[in-house]
């Protein structure tokens, strides 16, 4: 009987281990897939949030170049004019509408906005809210 | 004999070797508890602050495109792109607090300019969001 109590202590204290150690592999495992899972998330983000930021700043997407000035281009001074180039670029990006202000400068079916990103640009001469959906 | 008082301390001790058991199969629960309430919260507050910073930077090249010299003028934009959030604008030693009532005012990112304008005025605006 006593001998019994100790094999049954033994076998539970083992199993114990057992489980622990079964237990904390498991736990690492998962833990590098969760962390894998936000870094590409978050890389996804920053994809978008460094998108618009060209969108904002580069001559060949919304920023304006000046005629006084040519081939130099003004960060966040923006015009509304959506070239063709820059409708497939922003389609393959997942941006659905671009709202500046009042004015929508681009839609294209905005079912599912995911997240928005708001920027401030000048239009005609005025500060605006860019607001850039993400579908 | 000695093994009758091997056997009685055994028993003797047999509450205790349970109680030692017991112990453990807690350890392994607080362990199991603890794993598992573990924050996980992704690094997110990364991106989110690299926007901030972007408006602030977009608040601040506007400003100079815009000339703007008056506080107000630069609280108006700062409120478009931060409607809820608490922080300051300054335009050289004017400084104004915006949506700071009742806030806790916790991480600071700042960012400023200096430029000469129009009338050959050093114009020096500083832009700050918790």
């Amino acid at each position: 009987m006593q001998k019994a109590q100790v094999m049954v202590i033994d076998l539970l204290f083992f199993s114990l281990i057992v489980i622990l150690i079964i237990f904390i592999i498991i736990n690492n495992v998962y833990q590098i897939i969760i962390e894998n899972q936000k870094t590409k998330e978050d890389v996804f983000i920053l994809e978008e949030l460094l998108f618009v930021e060209k969108l904002i700043s580069d001559s060949n997407c919304l920023a304006v170049t000046e005629t006084t000035r040519t081939s130099i281009c003004y960060k966040n001074k923006i015009h509304d004019n959506i070239s063709e180039k820059l409708r497939g670029e922003l389609l393959t990006n997942n941006v659905c509408k671009i709202d500046v202000g009042e004015i929508e400068i681009f839609n294209h079916q905005p079912n599912k906005i995911k997240w928005t990103i708001t920027r401030g640009v000048i239009i005609e001469n005025q500060f605006q809210k860019a607001t850039f959906y993400f579908c | 004999m000695k093994i009758n008082f091997k056997k009685q301390h055994f028993i003797s001790a047999k509450g205790q070797i349970f109680t030692i058991d017991g112990l453990f199969a807690l350890v392994f629960c607080v362990l199991f508890l603890i794993i598992f309430t573990i924050d996980t919260q992704s690094n997110n507050k990364t991106n989110i602050e690299l926007l901030k910073l972007q408006k602030i930077n977009d608040l601040l090249i506007t400003a100079q495109y815009l000339n703007i010299q008056e506080i107000n003028a630069l609280e108006k934009n700062y409120l478009i792109l931060f409607p809820n959030t608490c922080g300051y604008v300054k335009i050289n030693n004017n400084v104004k607090e915006i949506n700071c009532t009742n806030s806790i005012k916790k991480t600071l990112l700042s960012n400023s300019i200096k430029y000469i304008n129009n009338s050959n005025h050093k114009i020096y605006i500083e832009i700050g969001v918790y």
